[in-house]
């Protein structure tokens, strides 16, 4: 395995990978189809290096299996993260920012040519100055060092946001560090402060954490910037069955659920006038479309629609999808199964829930797509009295299913 | 911004570990190597970061002393600056209601003042969660920030509290606990802390208290003499929890079901086989038995595209819940069961 290196220059390739590793887990050597069986034994070597305590090793009848299993509620810090800290980089890289970082430790602000001759004189570190003044403007857009023009030449210093300073003077900031590292978008840049810091979180746990949403980060990032910027976009996407796509539209939000672990981009289609939801996860690079003069429009379009989504389908129709009409009628002992009652009312979205007999209960849906609901509503299996509306198909499904599970379940020796 | 750095890297905190020191021997770079970087790293650090004579393939950032001991070519402690990427990032949780939790007035007034020429990351509005709970903790209530605040430094100081709450069922509770975990669950949006419950100035097991039901909690000065053995705590937690066998279940791929539910329960710890003939896939599931409940709705949810097949009290649960379901639709008409068979 020569030239191997555990280091990688971008992180789209092993995005794929640790996903699969990861939420599959079953996958053998030959099911990993995308790249060649040397790609597969590189990034299972990686992902073995940075996650080896996580790893999990099965045979089967098709072959070895390697998994990534973790209980994500138990683990106090995402090991997902690692990935982000293996960016290869040149020996230029690694020498100029620890030098350039010493000089400037002591406080002064000097030109590029002062810190060339200062890396030649005092580190016997000869680089051309050109190669200096890259990596400085680099480290200025990174917030390291601070540029300031005296007449017509840069000066540059460091920039006196340490993490000691910060860490210091704001009593509850490691805190919340800790645990915003842990609980929401983009969390590998505060796990990084507090690496920075020599910190670590010994306090929260995540429960119902899908820890996997990191590796959707980098290109998470791109896309709020495009919506902050209210641009075009393109997104690449590839689905379910590897065959590439690409989707031009106007990105509106991202929708995520705490519950099944998927994050959407929802566009605003224009080809198709509609709005549509995109999987996060299958999106593989996204490309600047340029400036959208109507976004605020499209945007409060989105504000009037979201209301009838129960999760994230428009229905089919142009502009405005077609709306369906769900009422559930469900079962509950008022006096000793107000916990269902309860369920009923912090779970419902955008549906309502009124009472309608004895420890009876209806939910009204009035959504864009009714068959969103279903799998909510099978939750509540055992409970459900009657179910209208919606449409035939879903409905038949519905009473379909249940006698299915009524086969499995209470005829022994039934299959599914 | 750029998320994806080398200046985060495992490998430069390696090497900004080792210029702190002033003088260390060879075998302190494994140590460094561990704490920072990955299983493998040593392979390919220690060649690039030991200085070598014949040439210049080194990182040029060691000097070799007579004693065979290395220093850094560094005269100063490596800064630790907080980045633009972090303080973007900073500046967006700002907006976060449960931001404030972690600081006193002041404090989050002079926070806001220091980053207020700092633009955020990414507008919070752009993020959507559409099925969290709508019963969730209130976080500007005045008084649970102070019961808050006041389990977070017992975390940290291991102070037994007294505390005052409602149970699930309505009733107030009192009782003496040591907190040690803040659990947090983004479904329910509350706070719940794991915590050593006191009897009789003795542990009596381990409970899980809700923060948004607490109506007083008061310290006592009293720290339990033990230090942080953080990995251990939480792996003792978790043990005295942990279901006694896993849930076995088999998943159809029908109606993209496999995909569906490995995306689901990918927060679990699980096991899985595929049975690529039948297109079907055995997945063991490890669960926290206070959640069997909730495990065994959310399996169900799937409805007939997945069969739990053990143990078999979890499977007579499903069962006992299908059947009544059976009859709630089809008792009234024998005609349907037969004509949806």
């Amino acid at each position: 395995m020569s030239g191997f290196s555990e280091l990688i220059k971008s992180f789209d390739k092993t995005r794929d990978y640790v996903r699969d590793f990861f939420i599959y887990g079953f996958k053998v050597r030959n099911e990993f189809d995308r790249k060649s069986a040397r790609t597969y034994d590189d990034e299972k070597r990686r992902v073995e290096s940075w996650l080896g305590d996580f790893l999990r090793y099965d045979s089967s009848e098709r072959g070895k299996q390697v998994s990534i299993s973790v209980d994500s509620g138990r683990v106090p810090e995402n090991p997902l993260y690692k990935a982000f800290y293996s960016k290869s980089f040149t020996d230029n890289d690694i020498r100029l920012h620890f030098l350039l970082m010493d000089i400037l430790a002591a406080g002064e602000a000097l030109t590029v040519k002062e810190l060339t001759n200062r890396l030649d004189e005092e580190y016997d570190a000869f680089f051309d100055e050109q190669t200096v003044r890259n990596k400085l403007k680099e480290y200025v857009s990174e917030g390291i060092f601070i540029s300031e023009k005296r007449g017509k030449t840069d000066y540059f210093s460091l920039s006196p946001d340490t993490s000691d300073s910060f860490f210091g003077e704001y009593e509850g900031l490691d805190d919340a560090v800790k645990f915003f590292s842990e609980a929401s978008e983009f969390g590998v840049a505060g796990n990084s402060m507090l690496k920075t810091a020599g910190l670590k979180n010994d306090i929260f746990l995540m429960k119902h954490n899908y820890i996997v949403h990191a590796l959707e980060d980098e290109i998470l990032l791109k896309i709020t910037e495009l919506i902050e910027k209210k641009h075009y976009i393109t997104a690449v996407n590839f689905g379910k069955q590897n065959a590439a796509s690409e989707n031009y539209g106007i990105p509106l939000k991202i929708y995520t659920s705490s519950q099944t672990g998927r994050r959407y981009l929802v566009m605003y289609l224009p080809l198709y006038k509609r709005l549509n939801s995109f999987r996060l996860d299958f999106i593989k690079s996204v490309r600047d479309g340029g400036e959208c003069p109507d976004y605020d429009k499209y945007a409060e379009f989105l504000g009037k629609n979201e209301g009838k989504c129960f999760g994230v389908s428009f229905g089919n129709r142009q502009e405005f999808g077609s709306m369906e009409a769900l009422r559930i009628t469900f079962s509950a002992d008022e006096e000793r199964e107000k916990f269902i009652i309860d369920r009923l009312n912090r779970e419902k979205r955008c549906c309502t829930v009124e009472k309608v007999g004895d420890n009876l209960f209806m939910l009204t849906a009035e959504v864009f797509d009714v068959n969103e609901m279903m799998h909510w509503v099978k939750s509540f299996i055992g409970r459900i009295v009657r179910i209208e509306g919606g449409n035939e198909e879903i409905i038949s499904r519905f009473y379909r299913d249940i006698s299915r599970m009524h086969r499995i379940y209470c005829r022994e020796g039934e299959r599914l | 911004m750029n998320i994806f750095s080398e200046i985060y890297g495992a490998y430069f905190r390696v090497v900004e570990r080792l210029l702190s020191l002033e003088k260390f021997d060879k075998s302190e770079i494994p140590d460094a190597i561990e704490q920072e970087a990955f299983r493998d790293s040593a392979l390919f650090i220690e060649p690039k970061l030991l200085p070598k004579k014949a040439d210049s393939s080194d990182w040029g950032l060691l000097l070799r002393n007579d004693d065979g001991s290395f220093s850094p070519v560094t005269r100063n402690q490596p800064p630790k600056i907080v980045t633009e990427l972090q303080k973007r990032w900073l500046k967006a949780k700002l907006s976060d209601p449960r931001f404030a939790l972690f600081f006193g007035d002041d404090t989050l007034e002079r926070l806001t003042k220091r980053l207020e020429n700092v633009k955020p990351l990414y507008d919070p509005n752009c993020f959507r969660c559409f099925d969290v709970y709508a019963d969730g903790d209130d976080y500007s209530d005045e008084n649970y920030r102070k019961n808050f605040r006041t389990v977070l430094v017992a975390v940290k100081k291991r102070e037994i509290l007294k505390i005052d709450f409602v149970s699930g069922k309505n009733e107030p509770m009192f009782g003496q606990y040591l907190p040690i975990k803040i659990e947090y669950s983004r479904k329910n949006d509350k706070f719940r802390v794991f915590c050593y419950r006191m009897r009789c100035g003795h542990f009596s097991g381990i409970t899980l208290l809700n923060i948004g039901r607490m109506t007083s909690v008061r310290a006592t000065g009293i720290c339990f003499p033990v230090p942080h053995a953080d990995l251990d705590e939480t792996d003792r937690l978790f043990r005295e929890r942990r279901c006694k066998e896993p849930v076995l279940v088999e998943v159809s791929s029908e109606r993209n079901g496999i995909e569906r539910f490995m995306m689901e329960f990918a927060s679990f710890e699980k096991q899985t086989e595929l049975d690529m003939s039948a297109g079907k896939c055995m997945v063991r599931i490890w669960y926290d038995s206070q959640d069997e409940t909730e495990l065994l709705i959310r399996l169900l949810g799937f409805g007939p595209v997945l069969r739990i097949i053990g143990p078999e009290d979890f499977r007579k649960q499903a069962a006992e819940r299908v059947e009544r379901q059976f009859k709630l639709l089809f008792s009234d008409n024998e005609e349907n069961i037969s004509e949806t068979s």
